[in-house]
């Protein structure tokens, strides 16, 4: 009996011990295994035994109290700041990546020579996800390593000024109609990279943009000249450039700052310049279309005027203005947003 | 009246502090854990082994009390002290204390009409 009961201390005393730095476990088993036997009556029996131990609580909970330095992989000091980093990075990373998959899946589907719809939509959609899943737990793991290094080597939050912090940091209360949902950067993000790829394989001639019309019988016609589409892809490109880090700017803030405000503006005039250079290039229509329209009388209907067609005159000035008002909407909302 | 766990609570937080003061209190003359822990408890002190001892080890660390194992008997025993920088924290924690004391008498009023 008396055997067990020590067995029993033992164990306890290990528990407790196992839990706390290196250096202070002799001292602390040393100390409990004497404050145990204080407790106990000369020559107690196991349910003596069990009865002290009980007393003093699970060997986590004490263990807990010795320790002077409580344990966390992230403090409240940079628990915000960390929460903040994950709300912006995880869908970002995770829908930037997934579009990524997209691709990776349509290249390894086409590689494989697959042939039927639901097949070829099923290996990109698969790909698609589980790339963005994977990386958004990637994502996740990386920020949190991060902030933990941050804590714990050391390095305490800078503190800033005479008191440690400025009334003048002190944000400004946030208008609630400036808040842009999560949704509608992450949509503006996939939206435009589909886009670009769409026009991207119409320029390359993996999709073939035509279109029927019944001339005495149905013809097909590629409406765009190969020059056009060619010089079309650089801009898409640069067009999707200044969509990508719009809806990064969206994601990232979720509301009406200057950030986003600037890289909206950024994207809209680029966007309409791009258009505009694009609209005035002499052989924007393949030959075929271009005579085609010539038979039916449509320059006829619609002349040029002073070397330009009208459509195109029409066409840029509704550019222009809607453009303009857009800019101007968008300072407007963000001029509001910081008001007090 | 608060839920139990309420009360619990608001008792285990106002008696934080003041253990530290029993413990530095009581150690003015060389005592064990065990010991310690019953003189405590017979005055009324709620206090249990597995936050005093622990008490003990921090103060001991922050150089409020000295220890010595007593090895002459057949059980070894760890004997506590309150240190000369244990003593002037304990003068000034008394200090506070009768201030703490005097001010929440004088907004609350002293303990008979209290509550009314």
């Amino acid at each position: 009996m008396e055997n067990k009961s020590t067995n029993l201390i033992e164990r306890y005393v290990h528990d407790v011990a196992r839990r706390l730095p290196e250096k202070e476990r002799e001292d602390v088993k040393k100390e409990l295994r004497a404050n145990i036997y204080d407790m106990l009556p000369e020559g107690a029996n196991e349910d003596a035994v069990k009865k002290v131990l009980y007393e003093l609580g699970s060997p986590v909970s004490l263990a807990e109290k010795y320790r002077t330095h409580p344990r966390y992989l992230i403090s409240p000091a940079y628990y915000d700041e960390y929460v903040g980093a994950l709300r912006w990075i995880l869908p970002l990373v995770g829908v930037l990546v997934m579009l990524i998959g997209f691709a990776v899946g349509a290249v390894e589907t086409a590689r494989d020579a697959a042939t039927s719809i639901p097949f070829v939509a099923s290996g990109i959609i698969s790909k698609g996800v589980s790339m963005g899943i994977s990386a958004a737990f990637q994502a996740l793991v990386w920020t949190t390593i991060g902030f933990a290094v941050a804590e714990h080597s050391g390095q305490k939050k800078e503190k800033v000024g005479e008191h440690g912090w400025r009334v003048e940091d002190l944000p400004e209360v946030q208008n609630p109609k400036a808040r842009i949902p999560l949704s509608e950067g992450i949509a503006e993000l996939v939206l435009s990279v589909v886009f670009t790829a769409l026009v991207i394989l119409v320029c390359l001639g993996y999709l073939p943009f035509m279109m029927a019309f019944s001339n005495g019988g149905t013809v097909f016609f590629n409406i765009f000249s190969p020059s056009f589409l060619a010089m079309l892809i650089p801009f898409t490109l640069v067009t999707l450039l200044f969509s990508v880090v719009e809806s990064i700017a969206k994601i990232k803030d979720r509301r009406w700052s200057v950030f986003v405000c600037v890289s909206d503006v950024l994207k809209k005039l680029v966007d309409m310049a791009l258009t505009l250079y694009l609209i005035h290039q002499p052989h924007i229509l393949s030959a075929e279309f271009h005579s085609f329209l010539a038979d039916v009388g449509f320059f006829r209907a619609v002349p040029n005027v002073g070397g330009t067609n009208v459509i195109v005159l029409a066409f840029t000035a509704i550019l222009i203005i809607a453009t303009l008002a857009d800019v101007v909407s968008k300072i407007v909302k963000t001029v509001k947003a910081h008001e007090k | 009246m608060p839920e139990n766990d309420t009360m619990q609570n608001f008792l285990t937080e106002l008696r934080r502090g003041s253990l530290t003061l029993a413990v530095l209190g009581s150690l003015r003359e060389p005592r064990y854990g065990y010991a310690l822990l019953q003189i405590l408890q017979e005055q009324q002190i709620d206090i249990e082994a597995n936050t005093l001892y622990p008490l003990l080890r921090r103060l001991e660390s922050q150089e409020l009390l000295t220890s010595d194992w007593d090895t002459s008997e057949s059980r070894p025993r760890k004997y506590y002290t309150v240190s000369a920088k244990g003593k002037e924290v304990l003068r000034q924690l008394l200090t506070e204390w009768g201030n703490m004391q005097r001010s929440i008498e004088a907004i609350c009023g002293k303990g008979e009409d209290n509550g009314k």
